[in-house]
């Protein structure tokens, strides 16, 4: 059994000088700041231009918009941050949960065994590609792999039709709005601090910063480096989960071909949120907030008609900026 | 790093399945089979994950197998690129084809991909997308639906029911359609705009295909011009099924407030028999594959094809003959339903029910 050391002392023995832990909140302060400024200035300027925008009713459709691509780039945080780059199979594992909830709903499991059922296979999709990174492999390729493996199955669980079902049960998850709020919204908002407080004040989140940002120095401090992929893999799993059930749920029915083009919006969250690629730096509330920044953006782009064409051209220009910004701003630091 | 990994390993590996998957059928002895038969029919198509492809799939199958025929369906991503390179993969294997079946996913896009197919000198039959004017020499015959006439048939209906309706004067509506490239979509939406010139649109937003997404879209447009809206068109049942959500989180009530036409029967029809949906036509996927081989083969059997259109006939019980060739445009029929229960339970076409070609 290892022991568990403070992580400035981790970092410290093992860099030998290259992971600060104090530049490292820094920075993570400064990318949360250049966000929420970067949605202040956005919110202005889309108030200014467009009256409906900044009512209470727009707002709540934003978050709501914003929701399901946050919680799973929340999952996605983990991955980044423990080192992983991205999990390319999110899109993917999301589409089969939402495939097995529907069949067991129609099945008549019933809600709890279905739920729970559905949430362990998207923790076990998760850890699974965990263990398989843990082992060395290449997370982009293991993850890519695994998202063809998990779209197939969605489309043999589903035969190609559309998975009716066939009971209301399900449905509050899906169209509840407890105080107003979707139920998705309660989960994105309710979620994100938690994420956060997993990520800063447990074991496990120190884990996952300490593999990202040094593996020597982890290893070296007895931290299983492995652990890292498959502790981050496991929870987007989760996250992938709670996303499938809940598409599945608001329509009471699933199909293979749900939530098209996920995987780009939640890898843009991650980026857009400014967390390092490279692994170390980085909390899920910027996840967070990239997702909001994002579903602002084309909220405004939306009222305002903007072709799709249009909406594609400025979000991953976005992107690209994004990256590039937050690169130069750790190079100078270096 | 990412983009090393996605170079080295992630095309190759893509590359591989794509030529694994093109020379299975020699591999596993398809073609001992296919001696037996009267010949192949290629079929490329966007992925049957969709469930609309899958039945159209079903269809296809049905009638080659009922024909005589093997198919091949090569189903690329939404992804014009990878579905020409399957093209290019395809000639090159020198596979002994009959006829080509051609779907594009971007139409205008595929036309490299439609040329080397018409090259070949094996004829090809376009179905589903309507062909780009300036095509016409690479392909032999169209079979499928008519994007104009469907989307003609649902603007009539929806100006009928503003007419009758005593709940709601239509004046600005909202168009949701299919994304951005698909020209299924833009045909629609001209036909529809030409068909009801007195309905004012306040937006027209690409979506794509599922209730999902066209609630994403309709949620965020909805409460901006809640006050205002009147109607909604979408380009199927899928999408309208995503905005009647979208109305009735926004205190509007579908049928009621505002009328909405989805034009194409797909996927569930609670919201067709509950009256959220004014009504619904009968574009069968099933059918539409079904007749895409029998044109294939209508044109095999004779050499010949017909100048012009043919509007195949709307026989509740009998399906069209196999005899005599194609006409140039073979369009599926695409009959209206209304909402009532009765008319639903006791629709049929070419022998099937109305839960067959829409339940899936």
């Amino acid at each position: 059994m290892t022991s568990f050391r403070p992580i400035a002392d981790v970092a410290g023995a093992g860099s030998g000088g290259e992971f600060d832990p104090r530049v490292a909140t820094r920075r993570r302060r400064v990318a949360t700041a250049i966000v929420i400024a970067a949605l202040v200035v956005l919110a202005g300027i889309g108030g200014a231009f467009t009256p409906t925008f900044l009512t209470f009713d727009n707002l709540l459709v934003v978050i709501r918009q914003a929701s399901i691509t946050g919680v799973i780039a929340l999952g996605m945080s983990y991955v980044t941050i423990s080192g992983n780059l991205f999990a390319l199979s999110a899109e993917e594992l999301a589409i089969l949960t939402a495939c097995i909830f529907g069949w067991l709903m129609r099945a008549k499991f019933g809600l709890a065994l279905s739920l729970i059922a559905t949430l362990l296979f998207a923790g076990l999709g998760g850890a699974v590609q965990g263990g398989i990174i843990a082992l060395g492999a290449d997370p982009i390729i293991t993850t890519l792999a695994f998202g063809g493996f998990f779209r197939g199955l969605a489309s043999v669980v589903s035969q190609n039709q559309n998975i009716l079902l066939g009971t209301d049960a399900a449905q509050w998850l899906g169209t509840g709005r407890p105080l107003g709020v979707p139920t998705q919204s309660w989960a994105f908002l309710i979620l994100t601090p938690l994420a956060w407080i997993v990520l800063q004040k447990t074991r496990i989140g120190r884990v996952l910063v300490l593999a990202g940002a040094n593996r020597a120095a982890a290893r070296s401090a007895g931290l299983r480096v492995g652990q890292a992929a498959l502790l981050g893999l496991t929870l987007l799993g989760l996250c992938c989960g709670l996303a499938g059930i809940s598409a599945a749920a608001q329509f009471g029915q699933a199909v293979a071909n749900l939530f098209q083009g996920l995987n780009f919006d939640v890898v843009a969250a991650v980026l857009v949120g400014g967390i390092a690629l490279r692994g170390g730096q980085g909390s899920p509330i910027q996840a967070a907030l990239g997702a909001a920044f994002i579903a602002l953006l084309q909220n405004f782009m939306l009222l305002n008609d903007f072709s799709s064409g249009w909406r594609m051209t400025v979000v991953g220009s976005l992107v690209a900026l994004a990256t590039c910004l937050f690169h130069i701003l750790q190079r100078r630091r270096e | 790093m990412l983009r090393t990994s996605i170079r080295s390993f992630g095309l190759p590996l893509r590359g591989l399945a794509m030529a694994a998957a093109l020379l299975s059928p020699l591999m596993f002895g398809h073609s001992a089979a296919r001696a037996e038969s009267k010949g192949l029919l290629v079929v490329f198509m966007p992925p049957g994950t969709d469930n609309y492809l899958a039945q159209w799939q079903k269809g296809a199958r049905a009638k080659a197998k009922d024909l005589g025929y093997d198919i091949k369906i090569i189903e690329s991503s939404r992804d014009q690129a990878e579905q020409d390179s399957q093209v290019q993969q395809e000639i090159a294997s020198g596979e002994k084809v009959s006829g080509y079946i051609w779907w594009p996913y971007v139409n205008a896009a595929g036309t490299g991909s439609l040329r080397a197919l018409s090259k070949t000198g094996v004829p090809v039959v376009f179905t589903n997308q309507y062909p780009i004017p300036g095509t016409e020499k690479f392909w032999t015959a169209y079979a499928g639906v008519n994007d104009f006439l469907n989307a003609e048939t649902a603007a009539k209906a929806l100006v009928k029911a503003c007419a009758e309706s005593k709940t709601v004067k239509c004046n600005k509506g909202l168009i949701i359609t299919f994304p951005a490239g698909y020209s299924a979509g833009s045909d629609r939406e001209k036909a529809f705009r030409k068909a009801a010139p007195n309905l004012t649109v306040i937006q027209s937003q690409p979506s794509g295909f599922m209730a999902q997404e066209g609630y994403k879209t309709a949620s965020q447009i909805i409460p901006a011009h809640k006050s205002e809206i009147t109607w909604v068109y979408t380009e199927n049942d899928s999408l309208a099924d995503g905005v009647i959500q979208a109305l009735k989180e926004n205190g509007l009530q579908p049928g009621k407030d505002v009328l909405v036409v989805g034009g194409v029967c797909h996927g569930d029809t609670t919201n067709l028999l509950n009256g959220s949906l004014i009504g619904t036509g009968v574009q069968a996927a099933f059918l539409e594959g079904w007749s895409s081989v029998q044109s294939t083969y209508k044109y095999l059997n004779t050499k010949k094809v017909l100048d012009g259109a043919v509007y195949l006939p709307d026989d509740p019980n009998k399906p069209p003959s196999d005899d005599g060739a194609p006409h140039r445009y073979n369009f599926i029929p695409n009959p209206w339903v209304t909402n009532a229960k009765a008319d639903v339970d006791s629709f049929k076409l070419w022998g099937y029910p109305f839960k067959e070609l829409c339940n899936y």
